[in-house]
């Protein structure tokens, strides 16, 4: 179902709603207070008072810098940033400093949302697609950002000192997803009642931030009348994600992991041995091309429909 | 009379500096360590003038060598000792080696082993105490190696931009690792540099820590009237190179870090120039008392 709200007017209102909190803050990025904004991000944001809002020089590994800065000065702070290959410059901060202050105290929220670029047709560069690099580097927490429930989960939860918020480029002005069956757990947006002890459906578990090929797969195998449970990762936590593979793992039942992430170190390969591990019957469906990653095209993980259908109809 | 009270206990200071630089040394290498410690030998004037303008509520930032502020600001013989060693961790309260050593209750918050990241650090810490109301000076130790990095010129250009009035000290010792400035780039001109972002430029030179002091001391009030960034460049000598031979040719090795040969202490630490803090203070030290003598 979708919402009057499209991802970025929803996010604008979280945004508002959580430096409504804050006794004081920052907010800052190349282009958020002028002009369209990024994709109309970050709306409103300078009509705050309590916080201070501004554009920035493009020096994306010193807004970092400056961004950890603010937060050993107990200051939060939001960086607001137009797609998440520009954090590539940054990548000292989001490791060593990040490692450094992991033992301080009395730090404040330092929070990155990066728009994820995975519309296509940017060319060899802006093609990283991938959120699980940054994740396995930087050990952050870092939310996908890729329905209501999930922007409501990342929201709500205990705020780190350092955290990444990702938004799927293409999905920015499109109606938000509302999806009323969905739970939160360990990292997962999933189906009510998944957990269950008699629940023996297959399993649909869809990693990375948005996924199209996902989405219609879904909407295939409802048309073909099979049943299945949803579990969509929100948030990359990979002891958490792993513990609910454990949970689900307990009963005898298939799984299909789907991953439309270009990289080739994704958390979803661990999901995928944990559950192999416990002798569950896993179709794992990625990206293998990676010869052709940098190709000039529209960015979409392909894949057969009947592949998973025959999976999950076999014996 | 109170002046020169207050300028033999700055030189005192840089003395007993090199003493505990010393002790350190001694000790460290007898009890054995496998933590890489940089000292800094002949970078005894600028941390004890910086520490004497450096009142609990202004930050300071350090790189990788950072002994000599540490020991400057208080720490003793016996705490650096402790850190080093991972035993008890009494400065910083948390186990971080030499490297990214802070001394959090005297100011220094932030200490950085990658060339250039306290740099931008710096700027959000200004940033932050600008928007608390807070009026202290940021202060921002690097090296003539760390400017090279993009992050020098990125960080000159926000807190100029923005004002926030980050003071960056850059301890110019002509090395970077075992590489000279001429084997490495063309010379920087910081004072064009600075003067093209709107930072304002001040040169130190000749280690005579009292007049170090009273240019900080300058800055640092100019500072917290304009926010105005500045760059301080301190010209200095890390001593305790050596000389060996390689064929018939002498091959001069710098001092980095880890142990320094012996030999190479005893002879080439404690020189009889400028270029040697401690000969300066001395100098300075026996030309008051002999002028508190005459009067």
């Amino acid at each position: 179902m979708n919402s009057n709200f499209t991802f970025s007017s929803y996010i604008n209102l979280k945004l508002i709603e959580y430096v409504e909190t804050l006794e004081h803050g920052v907010f800052f990025g190349q282009n958020v207070i002028t002009g369209s904004r990024i994709s109309g991000l970050g709306a409103h944001m300078d009509s705050l008072g309590n916080i201070s809002s501004f554009n920035t020089q493009n020096s994306e590994n010193t807004l970092f810098g400056m961004g950890f800065g603010l937060s050993i000065a107990g200051v939060p702070s939001i960086y607001l940033m137009k797609q998440h290959d520009f954090a590539l410059l940054a990548i000292d901060h989001m490791v060593n400093t990040a490692r450094l202050l992991k033992n301080h105290s009395n730090l404040a929220t330092f929070l990155v949302l990066m728009v994820v670029v995975d519309s296509g047709y940017e060319g060899p560069q802006s093609n990283l697609n991938n959120l699980d690099d940054l994740y396995s580097i930087s050990q952050a927490k870092i939310s996908l950002l890729n329905n209501k429930n999930a922007i409501d989960y990342a929201f709500k939860s205990k705020r780190k000192a350092f955290e990444i918020f990702a938004i799927s480029q293409k999905s920015l002005k499109c109606a938000l997803c509302i999806e009323e069956s969905l739970t939160t757990m360990d990292g997962f947006s999933v189906s009510d009642g998944l957990e269950a002890p008699e629940n023996t459906e297959p399993v649909l578990v869809n990693c990375g931030i948005v996924n199209d090929a996902f989405e219609s797969c879904v909407k295939y195998l409802r048309q073909c009348g099979v049943k299945f449970q949803i579990a969509r990762q929100i948030e990359m936590n990979l002891e958490e994600n792993n513990q609910l593979m454990k949970k689900l793992a307990k009963v005898k039942r298939k799984f299909v992991i789907f991953d439309s992430s270009k990289s080739i170190n994704k958390i979803s390969t661990h999901f995928s041995f944990t559950l192999k591990e416990m002798n569950s019957q896993v179709l794992y469906l990625t990206r293998e091309d990676h010869a052709n990653w940098s190709r000039v095209d529209h960015d979409q993980f392909e894949l057969d429909n009947r592949t998973v259908l025959d999976f999950l109809v076999s014996r | 009379m109170q002046d020169f009270k207050r300028i033999l206990s700055l030189h005192h200071e840089v003395m007993a500096l090199r003493n505990k630089q010393f002790q350190i040394h001694e000790q460290i290498y007898q009890i054995g360590t496998r933590i890489p410690i940089h000292f800094a030998f002949g970078h005894e004037a600028i941390a004890v003038a910086l520490a004497s303008n450096l009142p609990s509520k202004d930050k300071l930032l350090l790189p990788h060598r950072n002994i000599h502020y540490h020991l400057a600001l208080g720490a003793t013989v016996e705490d650096l000792l402790a850190e080093y060693q991972i035993k008890t961790s009494s400065i910083s309260g948390r186990y971080l080696g030499s490297m990214n050593l802070d001394f959090p209750n005297r100011g220094a918050i932030y200490t950085s082993n990658i060339l250039g990241n306290n740099l931008s650090v710096a700027t959000g810490i200004a940033l932050g105490m600008k928007v608390k109301e807070l009026k202290s000076a940021i202060w921002c130790v690097t090296g003539d190696g760390a400017i090279e990095e993009g992050s020098f010129f990125e960080s000159l250009l926000l807190s100029s931009s923005k004002k926030l009035g980050v003071i960056y000290v850059v301890e110019n010792n002509g090395w970077s690792l075992a590489s000279t400035i001429e084997d490495r780039r063309i010379k920087m001109n910081l004072s064009l540099l600075a003067q093209s972002l709107g930072v304002r430029y001040q040169k130190l030179s000749g280690n005579n820590v009292h007049e170090y002091a009273d240019t900080l001391y300058e800055i640092r009030e100019t500072n917290l009237t304009t926010r105005d960034t500045f760059i301080v460049e301190v010209e200095l000598t890390t001593l305790g190179g050596y000389f060996t031979t390689e064929g018939d040719h002498k091959r001069y090795i710098n001092y980095h870090a880890g142990k320094a040969q012996k030999d190479a202490i005893s002879e080439s630490v404690i020189q009889s120039d400028s270029n040697d803090p401690v000969f300066i203070s001395e100098k300075v030290h026996d030309e008051v008392k002999t002028e508190l003598n005459i009067k």
